[in-house]
């Protein structure tokens, strides 16, 4: 400011010839395009994946891509998939599908092969979507639906929502191509770079490691189990706890919406094209109901969800009580840990071995052989 | 549209072809038309606002002609015209609550969310005019009669968003001389964007979002040593990021035979404050130094001739700092930024009150270095006011030196595998990612001090040049699929 521009004499180097950058412009695209066909053909032969282990689609919702290319290794491995079970966190952490599959053998001499699809924070319409991408594409004789009544809220979870389907691997899906989404759906190397590119979020580092090791926590069946033992589950929630207060103000009201409603019968309208849907629910403990605001919006509820279930021609289980899971089997009010998960799937599985022998629904395998 | 979006070099490209392929006469309607249609991309109310000030402008020009009478007056009114345009679009955030809440008082009921959008560009455009206004009324040039080239001087479509701040008579001598576009001017516009784009998208915008949203606004919950390497984050990010800026609208003016002013000459390799302005903004900083600084100086000195006399050692930069702060932005961080900054400038002066200090590049080089350490420390601590308000300004300065001691013992057993590698937050240490980007973008500025030239990785080996080139792709690839926007921060101004 005060002086004239600098005149400093930088070190120079005129020796060296300027090089044409036209030429390593040109030069440089060549290479990435040759390291990336070298990157897609290493991935495609598998010799690089137990170096990056993690892979992405593009989706915000990495345990959604954890349980995506899980299930994709698991119909591999097994030839196909008989029995998807879709749901929330709660499903997530709550059912070992191979408890279940071998309980279910055991009760009923079928085996079945079964796969826990449980995403966190997936509302009924984001899982209606995914219901049909996976019907789609690995064609389950049974897809089990555990819903709740916070799927039903208008509002509630329309954020993760539009983020999963707003997501052009998703839109490819369903047939509205992009580039992109092509990409994401088709290249092996992308896949698996695509986790490292938020590499600059200044949580990078921790939510990278976090995600591996729920890849590798997550079993090949697409169960993650709790660890938590420690909550007092029988202490009420706290209103005045700001985060309490969050789900007393959710159930406020309480009503079903009608287009979530709608969600729910574009699962069950699978039933015509032969899949079988079953509508469930998955246990709380008994302190999660004091957030509702009266107990007849719990009792509505039911019964309009049985309603629907059977006017659809799908069936209706009856949740199975929280009674015979011990407190130490619950990691918090509504959501089982692995001990809860193990009393709770050979529950399960008792509950459709039952509805097998009795209403004749069994869970069967599926006809259709499908290679990924 | 920003200048980073494969959409803008496309229609950059298509425009310059049209461009040379247009005879001369037709040229500037053409390069004006683009402009417009580059503004109207932001907001066509754009172009009604900043045309209305053009043509204002333009016809102030002819009143303030030496010759005419009451030149002194019309340039005046010139000036406090454009301030006021200013005050009105940039400071509407500082008075509009106000309005809004008198108003209701009165029984008048305006919306709470009663908005002025600023337009683009108008806090450089502001200084242009008032430069050409000055530039006019003092003689050294005459007004433009050229409404189509007055009307580029604003409109410009490579430096609209965030200048340059050109000169007048400079301007309109490169746009009536454009220089002849040959394969080496074509060769130094790429090297030029390149640079520009590695900047922005390799330094900048991941420096940016390594520093977590509350780093700045709730310094107390995080260690010294994180405050630390954040801040160094910031500085490299807001000089990459305004430097990539200008290289590469730089780069693509060039394609239309334009040269635009230089902005950055490495300013952290700076020996003092007063080159620091030389390195820093540089259009900006000259046009303080010619329109403030200067004339305020030589206005003191009429009155009192010793240079050494209180008020002409501390006014000239204090004054002339605290109007950059101001241009900024109308808030009391800003005043103290720029108020900082007119400190080290006395401060630096001090010595010179006593003894003849040596030019900078005169002094050993054993005082340079130091010189260079000191400078880039405290102009690193004058960003905190850069970027947040005063009381967490100081909360920010505070915490730098209250470092918490990392988990050595827990970070010694994960590395013996004693232990699972489950986070690195819990050892207390700064982000390695981070630390490493803020490496190479240091040594980036060395490479190109090396290099003497801001072109310098054109004589860089082919494969060195090819690795870049691959890097850039590799990370500009990733950052598509994130779908996040990264405006440039000085489009804000």
């Amino acid at each position: 400011m005060i002086k004239a521009p600098s005149t400093e004499p930088i070190e120079k180097n005129p020796g060296t010839k300027p090089r044409s950058f036209l030429r390593a412009l040109l030069s440089g695209l060549v290479v990435f395009v040759l390291f990336a066909g070298l990157l897609e053909g290493v991935y495609r032969l598998g010799w690089a994946d137990n170096m990056l282990p993690m892979r992405s689609v593009g989706n915000y919702h990495t345990q959604f891509e954890i349980k995506w290319f899980k299930l994709e290794e698991y119909v591999r491995q097994n030839g196909g998939v008989d029995v998807i079970l879709l749901g929330n966190s709660m499903v997530n952490t709550g059912i070992d599908p191979e408890v279940l599959s071998a309980k279910y053998a055991e009760l009923t001499g079928q085996q079945v092969r079964v796969f826990n699809f449980g995403v966190e924070g997936l509302t009924i319409e984001p899982l209606s979507i995914l219901a049909r991408i996976l019907e789609e594409k690995y064609h389950p004789a049974t897809i089990i639906i555990f819903t709740e009544m916070r799927d039903y809220i208008t509002g509630n979870g329309d954020q993760v929502s539009a983020d999963f389907l707003g997501n052009a691997w998703v839109q490819q899906q369903f047939g509205h191509p992009s580039l992109e989404g092509y990409l994401e759906s088709n290249s092996s190397a992308l896949q698996h770079l695509l986790p490292f590119r938020y590499w600059y979020n200044s949580d990078f580092l921790d939510t990278y490691l976090l995600n591996t090791r729920r890849l590798a926590e997550t079993t090949a069946s697409g169960y993650e189990a709790a660890r938590g033992t420690e909550i007092d589950v029988n202490q009420e929630p706290d209103p005045t706890d700001p985060k309490e207060a969050v789900i007393f103000d959710l159930f406020k009201n309480y009503s079903m919406d009608e287009q979530r409603i709608t969600a729910l019968e574009s699962i069950l309208a699978y039933e015509e094209d032969g899949t079988q849907i079953i509508v469930t629910e998955m246990p709380v403990f008994f302190t999660y109901y004091s957030y509702l605001e009266k107990e007849s919006d719990r009792e509505d509820y039911l019964a309009r969800l049985q309603e629907i279930a059977l006017a659809h021609g799908g069936t209706y289980l009856e949740m199975i009580s929280w009674q015979p899971i011990h407190n130490s089997g619950f990691a918090d009010n509504h959501h089982l840990n692995y001990m809860g998960a193990e009393t709770y799937t050979n529950l399960f599985a008792a509950q459709l071995a039952d509805l097998c022998s009795t209403q004749q629904v069994c869970l069967a395998s599926s006809m259709d052989e499908v290679q990924p | 549209m920003t200048v980073t979006a494969a959409l803008f070099f496309v229609c950059a490209v298509a425009a310059a072809l049209v461009y040379r392929w247009l005879p001369a006469k037709f040229r500037n309607y053409w390069l004006l038309a683009v402009s417009l249609g580059f503004l109207a991309t932001w907001s066509w109310q754009f172009i009604l606002v900043l045309g209305a000030l053009t043509l204002l402008n333009y016809l102030l020009g002819f009143k303030a002609a030496p010759t005419g009478k009451h030149a002194l007056g019309w340039t005046t009114t010139g000036i406090v015209l454009n301030v006021l345009a200013l005050f009105i679009f940039k400071y509407s955030s500082f008075y509009l609550p106000e309005a809004v809440r008198l108003l209701n008082s009165l029984g008048i009921t305006v919306s709470d969310g009663l908005q002025i959008l600023l337009p683009i560009g108008l806090s450089f455009l502001v200084v242009q005019w008032i430069s050409y206004l000055l530039d006019v009324t003092n003689g050294r040039m005459e007004a433009q009669r050229n409404f189509v080239s007055f009307s580029l001087y604003a409109f410009y479509f490579p430096r609209l968003i965030s200048g340059p701040v050109e000169r007048a008579h400079a301007f309109f001598e490169r746009l009536h001389n454009p220089l002849p576009v040959d394969r080496a001017l074509l060769e130094r516009s790429l090297v030029l964007i390149f640079t520009g784009l590695f900047r922005k998208l390799v330094f900048a915008n991941p420096l940016f979002a390594m520093i977590p949203t509350d780093a700045f606004t709730a310094p107390a919950e995080y260690a010294g040593q994180h405050l630390v390497v954040w801040l160094l984050a910031y500085a490299f990010a807001i000089y990459n990021d305004f430097a990539g800026y200008t290289m590469i609208v730089r780069g693509v003016s060039l394609w239309f035979g334009i040269e635009l002013t230089n902005n950055f000459n490495l300013p952290y390799l700076s020996r003092n404050f007063s080159e620091f302005w030389t390195r820093w903004h540089i259009s900006l900083s000259n046009w303080l130094r010619d329109y403030i600084f200067y004339p305020l100086s030589w206005s003191l000195l009429k009155r009192n001739r010793s240079q050494k006399a209180f008020f002409n050692f501390v006014l000239p930069p204090l004054l002339t700092m605290l109007v950059s702060g101001m241009w900024h932005g109308l808030s009391w961080n800003m005043l103290l930024w720029g108020g900082l900054h007119g400190l080290y400038l006395i401060v630096e002066r001090v010595p010179s009150l006593f003894k003849a200090q040596p030019l900078v590049n005169e002094r050993p080089r054993w005082r340079q270095w130091p010189g260079r350490g000191v400078t880039f420390l405290f102009a690193v601590l004058a960003w905190v006011p850069f970027k947040t308000s005063v009381p967490n300004t100081l909360a920010f300065w505070k915490g730098l030196i209250l470092w918490q001691k990392p988990d050595f013992f827990l970070f010694k057993s994960v590395l013996l595998g004693d232990r699972q590698f489950l986070d690195w937050s819990s050892f207390g240490l700064p982000d390695p990612i981070l630390c490493l980007l803020l490496a190479v973008a240091i040594l980036f500025d060395l490479l190109q001090h090396r290099g003497g030239s801001e072109t310098f990785i054109q004589r860089w080996p082919r494969w060195a040049q090819v690795i870049l080139v691959v890097i850039l792709l590799l990370v500009a690839v990733l950052a598509a699929f994130t779908h996040q926007v990264a405006p440039f921060v000085y489009q804000t101004f």
